[in-house]
């Protein structure tokens, strides 16, 4: 009530706000833009290089916040155990690659595939399964309880998963050695795109077309979109609204596991709480993008990649690595202030 | 569950204590040790007869990438202890206790337990000394609670903390108010058995000069010890006349540090200096450098990129690398020294002796040397340490002067070669490009 009635005289000053709001912004992004353009003019080998490593580490954010997203628009539930998830799969990861098939530095193609495929079967199913169990045990009791306390849970899985993981490799890093081929693809002047890049661009893209075809095409995807719209309305037609979120879930652990395996590949190492950052960040860009909308997250992935690559990669007037997490969030809370539904807008899978 | 059982019994186990040492009087010291809380701290390790009289603790990070380490300076000390003082110092009988400052999450030293580890010394009357840390950042904490300890100040030895502020104060490298503010009561109570960094700082620099590098590009990891050592090198290199084109932190928990190694590439910089420890994602960072920067640029660590098995975790990347420890080589130690590293080496059961270990062996020489000389209270033990003159000892000849640094400046220079790092030099960097 009181909020209405304060509501009434700030209405003249809302339609200035309206105006002044865009149009900063366009003076932002054009400042962002041209600062841009000339390190692109100044140096664009540099340039190319950074935008490569941008684009690798966005997709592999959009990997991550894309479990966030989909569990978010069915469920309306923050997965804070979902950044965990993954870093299991890259635990997974670790033990197929090092433990099962003993890779060293530079394997042959011809062990190094069959080698990659299982990581990825395993992280997958694993994660998968892991991530529904949880969904079983710690969020479906919850499901009719104030909407803190599934929160608090996820953050209490969380924990536990990192813990398992703990308790499982120990705290030190695990260091994977260089298992992709040596040297580069391509070379455009001195710009390299070098294989652990192309890697993550070769298993992120496909999972992605895959989720996209699961979530549009199928039955099982329109289950979900439905329940997502509305759970009640969805359990009167007849779909198993319980299975359907178990399904989500399974889907999201996926991913998980999926990003697990780029990770290690591309970054090779992977330490028991490295879900915890990697995985705010993702569930920052599931935000950016708007939460819940599946293409946000990605696009919202891919800012961040570029904006922190960007930001400690350029040379002129870049403010440097000090700098990234201050700059990440900073974006973020503008886009929140004004506006509140994230770049694409708050959505349901049924976008997707 | 057992380890809140630990927990909640820990102010028990404290305030035991206290009853116990106060009951015994003061002056000459309880007839009997009482145990250090189990939380953090092994077992006594006392062989000789009854229980002993004091307890000298080690307070050292046994968890984490670098643990080996520590360990292995553990193994040192009780090699001292009963080997050589066969757990008497004088007219005490001593026993040991080993304390961990890390945790698993940390993976390293942490501060809740730095500073409830200084407590239970402080509050144990029967602890007549300390021996560490590892860590300079867990030094800081310390130092002022056992400065403050009842009956104090209780003596404190490290074989291992580089940050110069903790003992005296070094332009543009520590911070102001350093090092008083860590001695509430104006009493002195910590000495050192390495050299600091503004010691480690210029002869980093001095060997980017010697290997005819013209200019550095600068990261540290933003603790206490590494954006220390990391200004000790700036300060150095512009005296050196070698370009600094960067001063910036790298974030231990970054997926990837390729950008920062592009933005090190346009800088055009011949060589990169990582101030900071290795167990902050050390061997991810060497890696995403020599890829980015290719095979030229030279990287130069300090002694936080110890234990080398550490480092070598980063493959070829970390071939050609050049790490400082601060002291000499176990290959330029003295008789005394040699003789030590044989015995040690059957004792331990180790092929390789860590210089660390060495080092942590001439602490436990002195702290024992000065509880010997003492009339058994605390103050007089710190009293004694500062007397310390050590003449032809495991480290050679050199003695701890007022601020509690010891006179050995020499700094040791390895290169990282076929996973290992080997001796390449020792660099004594003058006074001129210290002060």
């Amino acid at each position: 009530m009181a909020t209405e009635a304060r509501a009434e005289p700030i209405r003249p000053r809302r339609d200035v706000l309206q105006l002044l709001v865009p149009s900063l912004g366009l003076v932002l992004v054009g400042v962002v833009l041209a600062w841009l353009l000339v390190n692109l003019a100044k140096s664009p080998d540099a340039f190319f290089r950074v935008l490569f490593i941008g684009i690798t580490v966005g997709a592999l954010y959009a990997l991550v916040a894309l479990g966030y997203s989909l569990v978010y628009g069915i469920l309306e539930l923050i997965n804070f155990a979902h950044g965990d998830v993954f870093m299991l799969g890259g635990m997974m990861t670790t033990a197929v690659l090092l433990d099962a098939f003993g890779l060293g530095e530079s394997p042959s193609i011809g062990s190094l595939a069959p080698a990659i495929v299982a990581a990825l079967a395993v992280a997958m199913v694993g994660c998968g399964l892991l991530n529904a169990t949880i969904e079983r045990v710690a969020y479906k009791p919850l499901r009719h309880a104030p909407r803190l306390a599934a929160l608090i849970t996820a953050i209490g899985m969380s924990f536990i998963v990192q813990d398992i993981a703990l308790v499982w490799k120990g705290s030190q890093s695990i260091a994977v050695p260089n298992v992709l081929p040596k040297g580069h693809i391509f070379q455009i002047g001195e710009v390299e795109y070098r294989w652990n890049q192309l890697i993550v661009l070769i298993i992120t893209v496909p999972v992605l077309l895959g989720l996209v075809y699961l979530v549009q095409f199928t039955r099982q995807g329109k289950a979900m979109r439905a329940t997502a719209q509305d759970r009640d309305a969805a359990a009167m037609m007849g779909i198993d609204v319980d299975r359907t979120i178990s399904f989500t879930f399974l889907v999201a652990g996926c991913l998980a596991g999926a990003a697990g395996v780029v990770f290690v590949t591309y970054t090779e190492s992977v330490r028991f709480d490295t879900g915890f950052q990697l995985g705010l960040i993702a569930f920052t860009s599931a935000v950016l993008g708007g939460i819940g909308n599946l293409p946000g997250a990605v696009l919202g992935g891919l800012l961040i990649g570029l904006i922190q690559a960007f930001n400690e990669g350029l040379s002129w007037y870049a403010p440097g690595p000090n700098w990234t997490q201050s700059i990440v969030f900073t974006i973020l809370i503008l886009i929140l202030v004004f506006r509140p539904q994230g770049l694409l807008g708050e959505r349901t899978p049924e976008g997707g | 569950m057992s380890r809140r059982v630990l927990v909640a019994s820990l102010p028990v186990v404290l305030s035991a204590a206290f009853l116990a040492a106060g009951a015994s009087g003061s002056g000459a010291g309880p007839s009997a040790a009482t145990v250090l809380p189990s939380a953090s701290c092994g077992p006594v390790f006392y062989k000789g007869g009854g229980s002993p009289q004091f307890l000298v603790a080690s307070d050292l990070p046994l968890q984490g990438a670098g643990r080996a380490q520590p360990l292995s300076m553990v193994k040192a000390i009780r090699f001292i202890l009963e080997k050589q003082y066969k757990f008497t110092a004088g007219r005490y009988t001593i026993g040991y206790q080993s304390c961990d400052d890390s945790t698993a999450q940390q993976g390293g030293w942490a501060p809740e337990k730095c500073t409830a580890n200084a407590r239970a010394y402080a509050n144990d009357r029967s602890v007549i000394g300390v021996i560490g840390t590892f860590n300079s950042g867990c030094a800081k904490l310390i130092i002022p609670i056992l400065n403050r300890a009842p009956n104090g100040p209780l003596a404190m030895i490290s074989p291992a903390n580089t940050y110069p502020g903790l003992t005296h104060a070094a332009k543009g490298i520590t911070e102001p108010g350093e090092p008083q503010k860590y001695y509430p009561t104006g009493k002195r109570n910590y000495v050192r058995v390495v050299a600091t960094d503004d010691f480690q700082g210029p002869a980093d620099a001095l060997l980017i000069q010697q290997l005819k590098r013209k200019s550095v590009y600068i990261l540290h990891d933003n603790q206490t010890y590494g954006k220390g050592v990391a200004l000790a090198v700036q300060k150095a290199a512009k005296k050196l006349g070698i370009k600094a084109l960067g001063f910036e932190a790298w974030d231990a928990k970054a997926a990837s540090y390729e950008a920062v190694a592009a933005r090190i590439k346009q800088s055009g910089a011949e060589s990169v200096f990582l101030g900071g420890i290795v167990d902050n994602n050390g061997a991810k960072l060497v890696k995403d450098l020599r890829d980015g920067l290719g095979p030229k640029v030279l990287l130069v660590a300090p002694d936080g990129f110890t234990p080398f098995s550490a480092v070598a975790e980063a493959g070829s990347a970390a071939e050609g690398m050049y790490i400082s420890v601060a002291g000499l080589p176990n290959e330029a130690l003295g008789p005394r020294g040699k003789a030590f590293i044989n015995a040690y080496k059957a004792y331990s059961r180790q092929k390789t002796v860590d210089p660390y270990a060495v080092y942590a062996a001439q602490a436990a020489q002195i702290l024992f040397d000065a509880i010997a000389r003492s009339n058994g209270t605390r103050p007089s033990v710190t009293a004694e340490l500062f007397k310390t003159k050590v003449n032809g000892g495991i480290l050679g000849t050199f003695r701890i002067d007022r601020n509690g640094d010891t006179t050995l400046k020499g700094i040791t220079i390895y290169k990282m070669t076929g996973g290992e790092g080997k001796f390449d030099r020792t660099l004594y960097p003058s006074e001129s490009l210290v002060k």
